[in-house]
Order: C-alpha cells, then structure tokens, then sequence
C-alpha cells in the first residue's frame, strides 16, 4: 500500500519533471526543421538553458516552484538573480541562456499550468520519515565529523548548512529516509558525484549520524 | 490591530480540560457556542473529496478547494499548507523554546513547562498574505494561490504574553522577533525571522498554538509549536517556533524588511503602520472577505430551491453582512451563521430559485470598519491582500 502510493508520487513528480519539456505555445520542438539551422541552433540552446535549469534550480525546491509560474522576461531575469542571491550555483556564462530558457518555456502570457491534487497524506509522503532498518549499517557521528569534513564540506558548507555547491543538510527529511540517502551518495545527483568507489556503506552511515547529531536541539 | 479593537480575552482553562479533548471541554475557552464542537464539524467535512491543489511539493505549498471551505471550521487535513523552506525534520523530543533579548531573565522553556501553564482555545482564520495572488493581471511572482490559502481552525495553547512575562519585558522593547526551527537551504537564503510590534505580542488572543482542533498540531502545520496571531495574514503565525527575541527594533532581514509590504494607500483598516512616512508599509490585518463556496465554479444544478453559501471574515472588527447578486441583479442579504469570534470567520447562506439557463453569481461582505470588497483589488508587485469581489458560474437545467 505505501509503495503503492510512492508509485502514484513518483508519476506526480516525473510529470511535474516533464512539464518544461511539453510547456505549449513556446513549445521547444515545434518549428524546428532540419533545414533550418537557425531553429536547429535555438532548440539546442534552449535544450542547454534547460540543462542549467535541472542542475541549479531543483536543491532547494521541486521544479513546480519554477514551472507553475507565468512570468514576464523581466520578471525571469530578476527571479534568476534572486535566486543566485539566495546561493543558486549558476556558473555566469550559462545564466544568460537558462533566463532564456525560462522566459520562453514559462511566459506571462502562456496557458496557465494545470496543477496536480493530492491528500494531504500523499503530498507529504517525499518528506515523510521511511525507516529502512537495512539500507545502512548504524552509523559513528565522531568518524562522520571526520569524513563530512573530507568529502562533503567543499559543498555542503563545514557546518553542512550549505556552501559554494550544495544547500543546507542539517535537518533535512532525507536524513530519516536512509535507503534514499544510501542512494544519493553511491549513485550522486545532479551536480553532486557518487561516492559509491569513494566511501564504504560504513562510512556513508557515519555522515549520515553526524548530519542527524547536527539536526537535534542541542 | 488597533489599540481599540482588542477583542476580549480568552477565559483561562486548565490542562485537565484540553486533555478530555474538545468534545467534552465545554466552557474551554473565550468562544462559547451552541451545537457541535470542532471535532464533528471537522468530522462532516472529512466525508467530501479530500485532496489539496499543490502549488508545489516539496517545500509544501497547498491549497484547499474552495468548495471544501464551508465549514466553520475547517480539518486538519483539509487545512492549505504554506512553507518557506518546509518542516525541520527533528521531531518534538527535546524541544525547546528561547526567550531573550530585552528581558529580565532569558528563560528556556520545554514543551511540558508551556503545558503547565495556563492553557486558553480559539478558533481563528489563518490566511497567506498572498491569497489570491493568481488572480492578480498582470502575473506576479511567486505562489499562484487563487482562493483557498485561508482556513478557520481552533488553536489551543498558551497566550504569548504570559510567556513574555515569564521572562520579564524590559521597557525599551517595542517588537519581539520570532524565528523558527526551519533553516533556510543556503546560508545565503535569508532566515524566515518576522517580528511583531509589542502591542499586539502581549493582546490576550495572540497564541503560542500547540494545539489544532483539539489534536497535536501537525508538523506541516507547523508542530510542535507556532504562533498564531489572529486577524492578521498569516505570515506572522510563524510555525516551529523557537526564539523569541524582544527588542527596541523590528526584525531586519528580507521576510520583515522587503518581504510582506505593499504601498500605503492600500494599507487596510486596523494595520499598524510602522513609519507614517514611509511609501510601503508592512502587510499586517487582513481586510474583509467572503468566498462561495457552494455552488462551485461551473457546477451543473437543477432547476428550482438552490443553496448558496459560504465564508467571510475580515481583520480587526466583524463581519457584518453578506450579500449576493445574481446576475448582476440587485445585492440580497444573505443569512450569517455560526458563532461570532473577532479574528474567526463567519458562515453564511442565501437560499435562491434557481430558474435554467447560465447564471453567474457574486458575493461581497461588509465589515464593522464599513469596508466593503471591491469591484477590483489594487494591484501590488508581491500580490497581497486580494478581496475583490468573484464570479461563480453555474448551469442550471
Ligand atoms: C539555495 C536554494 C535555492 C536554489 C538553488 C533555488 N531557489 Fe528558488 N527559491 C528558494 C526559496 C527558499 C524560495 C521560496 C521562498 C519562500 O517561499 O518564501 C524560492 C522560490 C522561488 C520562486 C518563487 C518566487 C519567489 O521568489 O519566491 C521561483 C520562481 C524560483 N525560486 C526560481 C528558482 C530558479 C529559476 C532557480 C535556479 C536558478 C532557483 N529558484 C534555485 C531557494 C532556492
Ligand atoms: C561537488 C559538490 C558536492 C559534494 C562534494 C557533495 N555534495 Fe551532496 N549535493 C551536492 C549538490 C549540488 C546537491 C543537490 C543536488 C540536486 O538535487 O540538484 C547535493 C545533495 C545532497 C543530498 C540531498 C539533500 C536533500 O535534502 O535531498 C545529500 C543527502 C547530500 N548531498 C549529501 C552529501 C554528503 C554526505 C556528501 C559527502 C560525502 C556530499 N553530499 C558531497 C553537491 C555535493
């Protein structure tokens, strides 16, 4: 039943997820002709704006935050900045095509974007606690100190509240969902390597209790 | 709130009568009513459809479904879902609320010591300052919301100024800033700190809620802990309460400084203004406002008795009427319903022979300020505080 309804979830996300492909109108397929190098050329930055987009925007917050909107050019180029403010990771040379990316995939006048209903139950089911008994041995939060310092820190900030690559750890659902967060550090996400050669299950157990030591009231 | 329009305040109870649960607690509170208590209110609603419109997943951000607002009060479950930057993922063992800054003595409190004092119920709207911000032309950034980022629910707990006096407040402090257990996900995201102005800290219905309906309040509600400031947007009901700092000075930072203001003149009655000479102000009381919330938009009716009904509230003060028109046609009262609370909401109805065809109706509510909605809400960059008065379609035949 629970995974049944992780399954129901998944499709909601994979659908929101698809959403900057499809979105109308602007769509980033249509027009595109072989011979036409210039739409050929337009397709393709629009393809790598959306690269930007997946690889900067969705730390902090699921891509509904971004897609939902229907927003002026203006109005995307300051967003943009906002959220480079707000520690956003775009390198400088790739802002000016994710700005276009956005302001043409999700413009003031497009259709408005159809939104998903779920009960309160489901919608909360990515930040619910899954205890996975098996996914990690139990972890040392001393050695953790030790390895999130190695490994981890360069991104995620010494303290794990976040630095020049990645956001805040401390506090985080994913800390109690450990088959999920085995699978972020073996396999990596986005702009954050795997550590499946790098770091024994042991040891990702012990960052995990280390993260967890963190997120209590001291 | 204005410094007239204190409402009164809520009659003490002890811990033993929360305990029983809401059903049997009569007399528990300021707001004695006739009838059935939250929990068989919350439990009629529950048999409609049960899901939210979600604006955005993780953080949560949902709306409520207009049509499943009608009920004076309204369940947890059903109750719209705003996070900045979502749940803290501690849980409540161990935690622990600071009182510091201008005070005698900064004290730490636990859970059990805020359950040891006196506990007083109330039940009160919760609204976004951004409810209705999709319905804004032009489009304005952030969570479309269109009606539903507002809901009507009993908060129990303990009244913020005994807290403070706890602690002692010192007589320079003019504001007590309240910060959460939520961190922002980058050290360059500002915190989610808000202040409120003394005054309204120590009115005997601003809450520290550890209570929702009579149940432990949920965690996305805000749980174990949150503030709930009646009659002013929600944003000042900071959920996961843990610091609360008093000082001579609002908080500084985005959410209090740049966040939540709109120009002067669209400031509604009974706002605090900080700075008269300032061009934007602070989002502070909500203004007046009613939904329809049956029928629904575009609903297929039969032809003959229809029933159209309901919410409406406002800010300080009351709501004193509703009224609908048809077609445009000429405004007719509408009948108001349930107990009256300042700072809760109103239910109302207007029965209507529905004759076939399409039909288009409209209702607008008038509070004791003498506001009445408007025909349009004054556009504001952040989209806050939209009242205007809606349209609902219907085809009957
Ligand atoms: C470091 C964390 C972080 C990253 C990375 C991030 N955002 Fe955000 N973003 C936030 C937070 C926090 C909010 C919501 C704040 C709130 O609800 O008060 C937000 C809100 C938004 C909103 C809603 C409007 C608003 O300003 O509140 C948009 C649009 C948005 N982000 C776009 C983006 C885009 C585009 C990117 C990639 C360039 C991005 N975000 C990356 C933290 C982040
Ligand atoms: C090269 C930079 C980098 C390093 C090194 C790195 N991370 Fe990450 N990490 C990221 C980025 C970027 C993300 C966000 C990925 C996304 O969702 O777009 C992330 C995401 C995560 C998440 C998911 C957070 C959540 O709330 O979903 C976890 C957990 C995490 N990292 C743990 C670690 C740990 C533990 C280490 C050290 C062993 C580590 N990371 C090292 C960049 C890094």
């Amino acid at each position: 039943m629970a995974s049944n309804r992780i399954a129901r979830i998944g499709v909601t996300l994979a659908a929101v997820a698809m959403l900057p492909l499809m979105a109308p109108g602007k769509t980033i397929a249509s027009g595109t002709r072989q011979d036409d190098p210039e739409a050929e050329e337009r397709t393709f930055t629009l393809e790598l704006g959306r690269k930007t987009f997946e690889a900067n925007c969705l730390m902090c917050h699921s891509s509904d935050m971004v897609t939902a909107q229907r927003l002026t050019p203006e109005q995307w180029a300051a967003e943009v900045e906002k959220m480079i403010g707000w520690g956003s990771p775009v390198p400088p040379e790739e802002k000016e095509r994710l700005v276009n990316y956005l302001i043409a995939s999700f413009p003031s006048d497009g259709e408005a974007p159809t939104l998903p209903r779920l009960t309160l139950e489901d919608a909360r089911a990515p930040t619910r606690p899954e205890p996975a008994p098996d996914a990690l041995p139990s972890g040392d939060p001393d050695r953790g100190a030790a390895l999130v310092a190695e490994h981890c820190a360069t991104c995620h900030g010494a303290d794990g509240r976040g630095g020049d690559l990645g956001q805040n750890l401390i506090a985080r659902p994913v800390l109690f969902q450990p088959a999920t967060y085995a699978d972020i550090l073996h396999e990596g996400r986005r702009r954050m390597p795997g550590f499946q050669f790098v770091l024994s299950p042991q040891e990702m157990a012990d960052t995990l209790a280390w993260l967890r030591s963190r997120s209590v009231p001291e | 709130m204005s410094r007239d329009a204190n409402p009164p305040a809520p009659a003490p109870s002890r811990r033993e009568a929360l305990r029983r649960g809401l059903g049997g607690a009569a007399g528990l509170g300021i707001w004695a009513w006739s009838g059935a208590s939250p929990a068989s209110w919350a439990e009629d609603a529950r048999a409609e459809g049960q899901e939210l419109i979600i604006h955005n997943l993780v953080p949560l951000d949902a709306e409520t479904p207009v049509t499943a607002l009608g009920d004076w009060i309204t369940p947890i479950d059903r109750f719209f879902v705003r996070s900045h930057f979502g749940a803290p993922a501690i849980g409540p063992d161990g935690w622990r609320l600071s009182i510091s800054g201008l005070v005698d003595r900064p004290i730490v409190l636990s859970l059990d010591d805020l359950a040891g004092m006196d506990q007083v119920a109330m039940p009160a709207v919760l609204q976004c300052a951004g409810n209705g911000r999709g319905l804004f032309k032009p489009n304005v950034p952030g969570i479309a919301w269109a009606r539903g980022a507002v809901g009507n629910a009993e908060w129990s707990g303990v009244r913020l100024r005994d807290v403070l006096d706890r602690a002692g407040v010192r007589d320079a402090s003019r504001h007590v800033h309240l910060l959460g257990a939520d961190l922002p996900p980058h050290p360059k995201t500002p915190a989610f700190l808000r202040s409120i102005p003394l005054e309204k800290a120590m009115d005997p219905t601003t809450i520290l809620a550890t209570h929702m309906n009579g149940q432990p309040l949920p965690d996305l509600h805000g749980g174990p802990i949150r503030v709930v400031v009646p009659c002013w947007t929600a944003n000042h009901s900071v959920k996961w309460l843990r610091e609360l700092t008093l000082a001579e000075e609002e908080a500084p930072g985005f959410y209090q400084q740049t966040g939540y203001r709109i120009p002067r003149t669209l400031a509604p009655p009974g706002s605090v203004i900080e700075d008269p000479t300032a061009d934007v102000v602070p989002v502070t009381a909500m203004n007046v406002k009613s939904l329809i919330t049956h029928p629904g938009q575009g609903q297929a009716l039969r032809p003959g008795r229809v029933e159209i009904a309901g919410v409406a509230w406002t800010g300080p003060g009351r709501v004193t009427r509703v009224e609908v028109s048809v077609d445009d046609g000429p405004w007719q009262e509408a009948a108001l319903e349930g107990p009256e609370v300042e700072g809760s909401w109103r239910t109302w109805r207007l029965a209507w022979e529905a004759p076939s065809g399409p039909h288009t109706l409209r209702a607008r509510a008038t509070d004791s300020h003498g506001e009445t909605q408007p025909e349009q809400s004054p556009w504001n960059k952040s989209g806050y505080l939209w009242n205007a008065i809606e349209r609902v379609s219907v085809e009957v035949g």
